[in-house]
């Protein structure tokens, strides 16, 4: 039987943890909270614990939505209720955390930050409904490249292909848009539809050929690009696939699902929300793509006693790839392991 | 303000209940006391209007019948009705309501906040706003907002 057992309880944060990011090298991770601050966590090499080694506090005015890592590790990014996204830079020697630039043009809260795959872009979003991508210029300079404004909602979450440069977006207009560029202009390619309410969280398989989605409506959803009508580009069309919604979970929690993490090791998925559960979802290995199948394998109730949880994220380091991590309202981030007997 | 939407607001007669009937099986502290209607009605009914001198039970927004109470799974739906169906001020009534639970109860128990059905002609999209959890706590980081919510509870002090 699968279980998830608890790993280590770090506790420092003094308001809701929101958000997690693990470093994607280290046995390390960063969270972020409506304390107006970041905390990093590091594993000791020596004994295995898991400890506090840096807290970036003085950049943010407001609380700290989303934080996340770039693909070198190198650079950190925040987004926060104060309108403004930083990045911080790690330094080599000291380990210490500096911010080395600030970003601005979102009207209001900035909801979510995330890094392409080359590092070369970043994407914020935010209750003024619109996407920001930004180019990373230079050491420390950031130019916006496109200001997107087709969502009619507070944009919720931002996250990039892991291959391609390819954004999905969630949003509180119970959509999510797929955005891509073409010669240097970025543009809407398809929006799905389905959700009943706001969508919370995305997150793409290893490969990128799907994307799960969670909702307040409760569900989880799979998407799929369907390539089989391609007779628009004889036409003279952008041949952009459609998403497909190809499963979805009803019910899979009794309340908002807040957060989803497909794992880049192992595939699985987890799911958090508001009814302080945490689940482990697993694709039955012999089903048709364009049909897939799910088992819940995992439902761990009370997973930060009786507080909505925020946030869950699959450790992406293959020696660690059993490792979760989960965020609650009740200011504690907690690891659990994976296992199956 | 002197353009108030709803110049002429009926009002209604309050309870005369002036606090909670201790009933025998309060005094029993072997049993667990779970929250009722009463008591949550009690928590909000004298929450002061945005815009009149009044409380939400004299208008008529609060009303005892329209809160449930789920113990087992610790959930409370309160829902309230504006006073008329295009009410601006709706969101912050609900916000009200929110802040004052949120400020008083354990903190295992969720709450939704809706407008009573047909009430109120965006309906959806207040719900929407005050269930959302980001929302809400982007809403009580604004200081004049928060301001203006601690006013309509100036009247709720705990006695």
């Amino acid at each position: 039987m699968a279980k998830l057992e608890l790993v280590a309880e770090l506790t420092g944060h003094s308001d809701r943890v929101w958000s997690i990011a693990w470093h994607p090298t280290l046995p390390l991770l960063a969270t972020c909270s409506g304390d107006k601050s970041v905390r990093i966590w590091k594993r000791d090499a020596g004994n295995g614990s898991w400890g506090c080694v840096s807290v970036l506090d003085d950049a943010h005015k407001r609380t700290i939505r989303s934080c996340a890592f770039s693909p070198d590790g190198r650079l950190l990014a925040t987004a926060s209720f104060d309108a403004s996204t930083a990045v911080w830079e790690r330094d080599g020697d000291s380990g210490e955390w500096e911010c080395l630039a600030t970003l601005e043009g979102h009207e209001n809260e900035v909801k979510s930050v995330s890094w392409s795959a080359s590092g070369a872009l970043l994407a914020t979003c935010s209750r003024d409904k619109s996407v920001w991508i930004w180019e990373v210029v230079g050491e420390s300079d950031f130019e916006c490249l496109s200001v997107l404004q087709e969502h009619e909602q507070d944009v919720k979450m931002v996250q990039w292909h892991p291959t391609e440069e390819l954004l999905a977006s969630a949003s509180y207009d119970d959509s999510i848009k797929i955005w891509r560029e073409d010669d240097d202009d970025w543009y809407c390619s398809d929006t799905l539809t389905g959700h009943t309410a706001t969508v919370w969280g995305i997150d793409f398989n290893e490969t990128g050929d799907m994307l799960a989605s969670v909702s307040d409506d409760r569900t989880l959803r799979f998407w799929r690009p369907d390539t089989s009508h391609s007779n628009a580009a004889s036409l003279g069309y952008r041949q952009d696939p459609r998403w497909k919604c190809v499963h979805t979970i009803q019910d899979l929690h009794e309340r908002t699902i807040y957060a989803v993490s497909w794992s880049k090791v192992n595939g699985r998925i987890a799911t958090a929300g508001a009814d302080n559960c945490v689940k482990v979802i697993e694709k039955e290995a012999m089903t048709d793509e364009n049909a897939p199948k799910f088992e819940t394998i995992v439902s761990l109730t009370n997973a930060h006693g009786q507080s909505d949880v925020n946030s869950v994220r699959w450790c992406p380091l293959n020696e660690f790839g059993d490792l979760l991590a989960t965020a609650g309202d009740d200011c504690v981030v907690r690891l659990w392991r994976y296992v199956n007997t | 303000m002197s353009n108030k939407l709803n110049a002429n607001p009926v009002i209604y007669e309050v309870s005369k209940n002036v606090g909670r009937i201790r009933k025998p099986e309060d005094e029993d502290e072997s049993v667990a006391d779970p929250f009722d209607s009463e008591e949550i009605f009690e928590l909000i009914r004298h929450i002061n209007d945005p815009e009149h001198p009044l409380t939400l039970e004299q208008l008529n927004v609060t009303q005892q019948e329209l809160i449930s109470i789920d113990n087992d799974k610790h959930h409370i739906l309160v829902r309230f009705t504006p006073t008329i169906p295009h009410c601006s001020m709706a969101t912050l009534i609900g916000l009200c309501i929110r802040v004052r639970l949120l400020r008083s109860l354990p903190e295992r128990y969720k709450v939704d906040i809706r407008v009573s059905e047909g009430s109120h002609q965006s309906e959806h999209a207040v719900n929407k706003q005050l269930n959302d959890k980001e929302r809400v706590a982007a809403a009580l980081e604004n200081s004049h907002l928060l301001e203006v919510v601690n006013q309509c509870l100036a009247t709720t002090i705990d006695k």
